[in-house]
């Protein structure tokens, strides 16, 4: 593919990751152009052939169907999945079945680059912690602005390169990686939520008693096949007649 | 107007901040605060209703909200309505309303809240709507999927995350008055946390995944360890685990990164040792 396409599909990669500033934040990014078949269509708009995009878009959307993050923790990278996926199928004449192969791969190193980005942007904290300080308020604000400049070299450079080096020298990566390293980072995925989950239940969780809670929405979910929006409502009446004792006990 | 509540801010204020928030809630996303910095600008943009020619009592604010938050970011972002609406009391009535006030709040807040919408948008509306539009496409690559998504995703999502917002905030500015005096803060949190406690439960046992790869042969009979186990209680390993990640984080205080690492390590020796699968 040419320069201009994979700045181009370097450019929207970036927008489109999660955590990106320049489409309205994720609304426009991650939630709009970030999600695979969006992207199909506007990356096979780029390389001229949006059809083929979408239907790339489609699978790959179907495989992430479920994923979601949580605690800032994703299991899987949907942004390199999908425009280093997407791209490299089209411009090499995969299959969708290889297409899919490869996007769950960078799926998962794309997880890597998550976490990495996580932890530099700390830095970006004790920026505005130290502006705050020093009295200069309107540039603190600003920090989450700029700041996300190191989300962008994490994002843009990958996918700009692995598109502009093409599917010639990514084959030669994936041939050179074992195949135990997917069931490896199948398993590693399995559990790695439960970092964000985890992450979430330190906040809600004040007294020991109440992950009793949290037991029943994970039996109502395994055990009798519930669905989220029927424990949603379960959890709403438990609330409510916790609410409505709390005050009796008050009252007495 | 009849829409204004009657304060420091305006609806516009309000809008502003509700717009700073949406755009930049996770742009600086990190591992130490998360997604504090978001929160912080957002009530930035309302300083100078707030505390007018106030330097001091601006870089309190501001400092004040530095600490760790995290929700969820779209119809979670609720909480931020109501940590602005408390902060305008505040302004308001400095005498009356203390420090903590919308620290605590926002802390017993955020967590239900992600677990709750985390639910209802992340794993529930979401999918809905993208269901549709692969049906739509997978087979003949049409445009008509893609923009079907962003039609409903832009018609709804926002819409609902300005009127949480909102309302919240309207809430918030009534209920700080009422919440000071009758305690029922501490039954709202209470409730609060029920439900996203339970939520949390159910997309914990949907988002996760660990089996174990081991069977016993004797003779002729094989024992699969995982069928058992699942007969026990589906996705014991699951539960077991998450609260094995809950107590080291919480009462070991172990570092994410070290956990991270830990379950990498943990993954290639189960895969070669078939422990896990």
């Amino acid at each position: 593919m040419s320069f201009i396409q994979a700045l181009l599909i370097g450019l929207l990669g970036y927008c489109a990751a999660k955590w990106a500033v320049p489409l309205w934040g994720d609304m426009g990014g991650w939630w709009t152009i970030g999600r695979p078949i969006v992207a199909g269509m506007l990356i096979g708009l780029i390389l001229g052939d949006v059809s083929q995009g979408i239907i790339f878009g489609c699978a790959i959307n179907a495989l992430y169907l479920g994923s979601i993050t949580v605690g800032g923790v994703a299991a899987n990278d949907i942004n390199f999945a999908a425009y280093i996926g997407i791209p490299l199928a089209m411009t090499s004449g995969a299959t969708t079945e290889e297409a899919l192969t490869l996007a769950a791969l960078l799926g998962a190193l794309g997880v890597f680059i998550w976490n990495f980005v996580k932890i530099i942007n700390v830095y970006w904290v004790h920026v505005m912690d130290r502006k705050i300080a020093e009295g200069k308020l309107d540039a603190a604000a600003a920090v989450p602005l700029y700041g996300n400049i190191f989300l962008f070299i994490f994002r843009f450079t990958p996918i700009f390169l692995a598109c502009l080096l093409g599917p010639s020298v990514m084959t030669k990566v994936m041939d050179a990686i074992p195949p135990q390293l997917s069931a490896i980072i199948g398993i590693f995925g399995g559990m790695l939520p439960l970092i964000g989950f985890a992450i979430i239940l330190k906040t809600c969780v004040k007294k020991n008693a109440e992950l009793l809670y949290f037991v029943l929405g994970f039996i109502l979910f395994t055990c009798f096949n519930v669905s989220v929006i029927a424990i949603l409502v379960v959890a709403l009446v438990l609330a409510l007649i916790d609410f409505k004792s709390s005050d009796v006990v008050r009252r007495a | 107007m009849a829409e204004e509540v009657k304060g420091l801010l305006t609806k516009k204020d309000v809008q502003k901040a509700w717009f700073n928030w949406m755009w930049l809630n996770l742009s600086t996303q990190n591992m130490e605060r998360m997604q504090a910095p978001a929160l912080v600008r957002s009530l930035w943009t309302a300083k100078d209703k707030l505390y007018p020619d106030n330097k001091e009592a601006q870089q309190d604010l501001m400092n004040r909200h530095m600490e760790f938050f995290n929700t969820e970011p779209i119809w979670g972002g609720l909480t931020v309505g109501i940590v602005l609406a408390i902060e305008e009391e505040k302004a308001e009535h400095p005498d009356e309303v203390p420090d903590e006030l919308s620290s605590s709040i926002k802390n017993a807040l955020m967590g239900p809240c992600a677990g709750l919408f985390d639910s209802l948008f992340q794993s529930t509306l979401i999918p809905i709507i993208l269901a549709i539009a692969i049906g739509i496409s997978a087979q003949n690559g049409s445009v008509a999927g893609p923009l079907l998504y962003i039609l409903l995703f832009w018609a709804i999502v926002p819409t609902v995350s300005w009127f949480l917002f909102w309302n919240a905030y309207k809430m918030g500015a009534m209920g700080v008055q009422q919440i000071l005096a009758t305690g029922i803060k501490d039954r709202i949190i209470s409730a609060a946390n029920i439900v996203g406690l339970t939520v949390i439960g159910a997309v914990t046992a949907s988002t996760c995944n660990i089996k174990t790869g081991l069977s016993f042969t004797s003779g002729e009979l094989v024992v699969d360890v995982n069928s058992i186990l699942n007969s026990i209680q589906p996705k014991v390993l699951v539960l077991i685990g998450a609260f094995i990640v809950y107590w080291l984080m919480s009462k070991k205080r172990v570092n994410v990164i070290v956990l991270m690492l830990a379950m990498l390590a943990i993954s290639v020796v189960g895969y070669f040792t078939t422990i896990l699968a």
